[in-house]
């Protein structure tokens, strides 16, 4: 059984993060993922880090925009942990080694975003988050950080309220495996994919979720699902938001302007301006020219001709919302802990509670930057406390008859690709831009009901090696219990706010104090409590 | 858009020999080559195995060989590679297949991305702010760090497919991103590390890997660039290769003496005079040339018309330099 301080699923940046940080504090860590690292969705993340660096900017200006456009949800002491942390954060990836773009005095270029009062947005041209996680990946190899690539965590192994390590499968060769650890750090990302169509890569699931879901964590504030407003639309690729900054024009279908880019609103109010458009809407990058759109776009000058066959310098690009990602998750403090011992959590997967009812453009990867290494840090000092205790022998063959009785089910009609399908597309059609009672109603039947086709449904395929059926299994498993989650969530706030956008209940409900959504998983299903939100400044 | 699709098939569990199999698809024109597969596994055959994340062509995953060239299957229309109405997909070549389209990127790959140490030691005294670079500096790195890891350069190598040591042009794209980056602190040791035996020297200037770049990032120039950075350095080998820079002086030498190249006096010279060992390996050599007239005898080398003005030239070349 391998054994380590601190193992962190996920190879994401906020998972690189988490791992160097613990690395550091001179502990012994390893990396778990199911994709390898250089593999992981924060590979498309286009838009850029956010951080003030003074001058007419402040952290606690950033804080404040934070605040405003998460519309009452978010918990200020993890804004302000962010806000104060991300210029120094942002400086140490440029030390070891993300190129960031430089404006004509050699310094850091910035953006100027939706929602932002301030340039404040760093990025390596469009790529910032392929950048940094290959620069975090350098790193790794350089600290020689054990990594399990192609690893799926299956369960987390928790124990009189601590958590002991998880069990994992090798998607190469089906073994099963015990990792016992005295800390655990879920980084493993977003559950786009529980929406079609979406800007997801193929490992969102949600994974993360539902392990810390199903060991009794609450899941907050899942109602909260960002639309991206720029994304292609036959393809999961989009358009950085910088495009914008940079004077791309938004046009309707006759041509005409349907943005002032001095004042660029927040994603959602574009997003539903956007979807209600007939006939589409197209970015135009011709005014911009061939020389700046090469050096600014790398990716999408590239993505624009393979997959939506556009020459970005002669031809606009047509674009439309897709769904984003989910701005709640794992209900963690401003160090990733969570109500279990010894479990963090950090990245897309976690809600410390920065971004509230609605996540200004960057500070998605600038939470995973700074709420990563912390994580990784509070894990280390955690485990340094404790040593790893072996994991009860009976978890390993307990998980290898539960995975024999799913192979033995028999195959009828029904399958996960099938039943994962109907999924996305219920979330889609129920409970996407716009929500009201009757479609929610409609959306968590659907979802029992997909729910129930899950316990009976058979594996046609029962090979050991790259078995993607197997994979999907429990991949459809995650996205599930999330769905479940957000529905549920989605029904219980009978108000507008933020992402949240409820056509029965316009606007927000300002006769009751703002609350977070606690979602935990019950005997028959999830199951809601709400929480307070933390508005106190920190200490 | 009825396409059929080729696929290799090969499966170590139930022990069969690698083969074809043969799958109809009816998608959308504006499907990709990975929406065929996909639609081939979810509907057909649940046991194909092939690797996809991003589907967007930004994380190098879904690399394939796709109507016998090398591509990104998430980022290739159907309509844009299908002839006859077949699309063939094989995995990459010169690495050991796993199952299906799934192979072993590790000694392919990563072991040799990590082999140059392509990590940034910020430059000292680190500064308290942001490094002050030109963007001018920084872009062209920017450019070579967009690279997706997609081993497409090395697929197409035509040193790696009889020498598996070479490190080969993805890890020397990553090796130019931590040279040229000025932050790095490490310049010289790592330009070291590059020219040792399986590194920039053993690159054959054959240009395949610019051509097997999805991205045009032009990793065989990047190699080049490297080495250059190294010989301006004057780091003309590493520890472990003497060779290349008794061959380089050679060779410069010879072209200053004679106005054209010595071609046996270099063989020897490269071997080095007091290298018994590696002088008799050239025998054989010889040995087969004589009879087709390649290594004429007795050897004399003539020095051409003008060699005088090509080593002004090369004088010139050389005080500019310093
Ligand atoms: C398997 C393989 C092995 C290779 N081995 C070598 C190698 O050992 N050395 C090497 O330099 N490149 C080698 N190459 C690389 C490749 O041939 C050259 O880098 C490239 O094609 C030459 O470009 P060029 O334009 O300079 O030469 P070419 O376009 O081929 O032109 C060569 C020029 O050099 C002149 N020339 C020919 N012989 C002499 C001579 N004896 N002295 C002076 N001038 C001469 C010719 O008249 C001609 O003008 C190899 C490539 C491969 C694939
Ligand atoms: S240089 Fe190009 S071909 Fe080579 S690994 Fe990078 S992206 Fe792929
Ligand atoms: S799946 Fe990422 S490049 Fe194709």
């Amino acid at each position: 059984m391998p054994k380590y301080d601190v193992l962190i699923v996920g190879g994401g940046v906020a998972g690189l993060q988490a791992a160097l940080a613990a690395k550091y504090a001179g502990v012994q860590v390893a990396l778990l993922s199911k994709t390898h690292p250089l593999r992981s969705h924060s590979a498309t993340s286009s838009d850029g880090l956010n951080a003030a660096f003074g001058g007419d900017d402040s952290w606690q200006q950033h804080a404040q925009d934070t605040i405003r456009a998460g519309a009452g949800l978010c918990d200020h002491a993890a804004v302000e942990e962010m806000c104060r942390a991300a210029s120094d954060d942002i400086i140490r990836l440029d030390h070891i080694g993300v190129p960031f773009n430089r404006n004509a005095e050699g310094k850091l270029d910035r953006w100027t975003l939706g929602g932002h009062t301030s340039s404040r947005t760093v990025f390596s041209a469009d790529m910032t988050g392929h950048a940094v996680l290959n620069t975090l990946h350098e790193q790794c190899m350089r600290e020689d950080i054990p990594s399990h690539e192609e690893w799926l965590a299956t369960s987390l192994v928790v124990e009189d309220g601590c958590c002991r390590g998880v069990l994992a499968l090798e998607i190469g060769t089906g073994n099963l495996e015990a990792f016992s650890a005295s800390a655990v750090v879920l980084a493993t990302g977003g559950a786009g994919r529980v929406y079609t169509p979406s800007t997801a890569s193929q490992s969102c699931c949600g994974d993360g979720m539902s392990l810390a879901y199903r060991a009794g964590l609450g899941l907050r504030d899942m109602e909260m699902v960002q639309y991206h407003p720029l994304g292609f639309c036959e393809r999961a690729a989009f358009a950085s938001e910088g495009a914008l900054g940079e004077g791309a024009v938004l046009c309707n279908s006759d041509g005409q302007p349907i943005l002032q880019t001095d004042d660029l609103p927040l994603r959602d109010a574009l997003c539903r301006s956007l979807a209600s458009a007939e006939n589409g809407a197209t970015l135009d990058f011709r005014s911009i020219g061939k020389e700046r759109i090469g050096a600014r776009f790398l990716y999408l000058e590239r993505a624009a001709n393979d997959m939506a066959g556009v020459s970005l310098d002669s031809a606009p690009l047509p674009v439309m919302p897709r769904m984003h990602r989910v701005l709640g998750g794992i209900q963690t403090d401003t160090n990733g802990a969570t109500a279990v011992s010894g479990l963090f959590a950090a990245g897309e997967c976690a809600s410390p509670g920065v971004h509230g009812a609605n996540a200004l453009t960057g500070n998605a990867l600038t939470a995973s930057v700074v709420f990563g290494r912390r994580a990784g840090s509070a894990a280390a000092a955690h485990a340094s406390n404790s040593s790893p205790q072996a994991i009860a022998d009976s978890a390993l063959p307990d998980t290898r008859r539960t995975l024999e009785a799913i192979f033995s089910r028999p195959t009828a009609g029904d399958t996960v690709v099938t039943i994962q399908r109907a999924l996305a597309n219920t979330m889609a059609e129920h409970v996407g831009l716009v929500r009201d009672e009757a479609g929610l109603q409609e959306a968590a039947r659907c979802v029992a009901d997909l729910q129930a086709r899950y316990t009976q449904v058979g594996l046609r395929h029962h090979g050991k090696m790259y078995n993607h059926e197997l994979l999907t299994f429990y991949e459809l498993g995650a996205l599930l219990d999330v769905a479940g989650a957000i529905v549920t969530a989605a029904q219980e706030r009978q108000e507008s706010r933020g992402v949240h956008h409820r056509s029965d209940f316009p606007t927000a409900n300002e006769a009751e104090e703002p609350y977070h959504s606690l979602v935990t998983c019950g005997p028959d299903g999830p199951s809601l409590a709400t929480s307070p939100v933390n508005a106190g400044q920190s200490g | 858009m009825e396409t059929t699709f080729k696929v290799y098939r090969f499966d170590p569990e139930n022990g069969s020999k690698p083969d074809f199999a043969t799958y109809q698809v009816d998608l959308p024109d504006s499907a990709t080559v990975m929406d065929g597969l996909r639609q081939i596994r979810d509907e057909q055959d649940p046991s194909l195995a092939f690797r996809a994340s991003c589907e967007r062509g930004s994380c190098g995953d879904c690399a394939l060989r796709i109507n016998k060239k090398g591509r990104l299957g998430c980022s290739l229309k159907i309509a844009k590679t299908v002839k006859n109405g077949v699309v063939t997909v094989e995995p990459i070549r010169n690495i050991p297949v796993l199952k299906d389209l799934v192979y072993d990127l590790e000694g392919f790959l990563w072991k040799k991305i990590k082999s140059v140490q392509p990590w940034i030691t910020p430059r000292e005294p680190e500064p308290e702010g942001e490094y002050v670079v030109a963007e001018e500096q920084l872009a062209e790195v920017r450019k070579a760090m967009s690279c997706v890891m997609c081993g497409l350069c090395d697929e197409g190598c035509a040193v790696i497919k009889i020498d598996k040591d070479f490190v080969g042009p993805a890890a020397l794209t990553k090796a130019y991103r931590a040279v040229f980056d000025p932050r790095d602190g490490q310049h010289d040791e790592r330009l070291t590390l590059v020219s040792e035996p399986g590194g920039v020297w053993d690159c054959t200037h054959c240009f395949e890997a610019n051509g097997h770049c999805p991205l045009g990032l032009e990793p065989t120039d990047r190699l080049f660039e490297v080495r250059d950075e190294a010989i301006r350095q004057g780091i003309r080998s590493g520890t472990r290769n003497p060779k290349v820079q008794r061959h380089y002086d050679s060779f410069l030498n010879s072209v200053k003496r004679s106005g054209w190249l010595d071609e046996g006096r270099l063989a020897i010279e490269s071997e080095g005079l007091t290298n018994v060992a590696g002088l008799a390996k050239l025998l054989p050599t010889v040995i087969r040339a004589i009879p087709k007239g390649k290594a004429p005898l007795p050897y004399f080398h003539h020095k051409r018309p003008g060699a005088e003005a090509i080593r002004r030239i090369i004088d010139k070349a050389q005080r500019s330099e310093v």
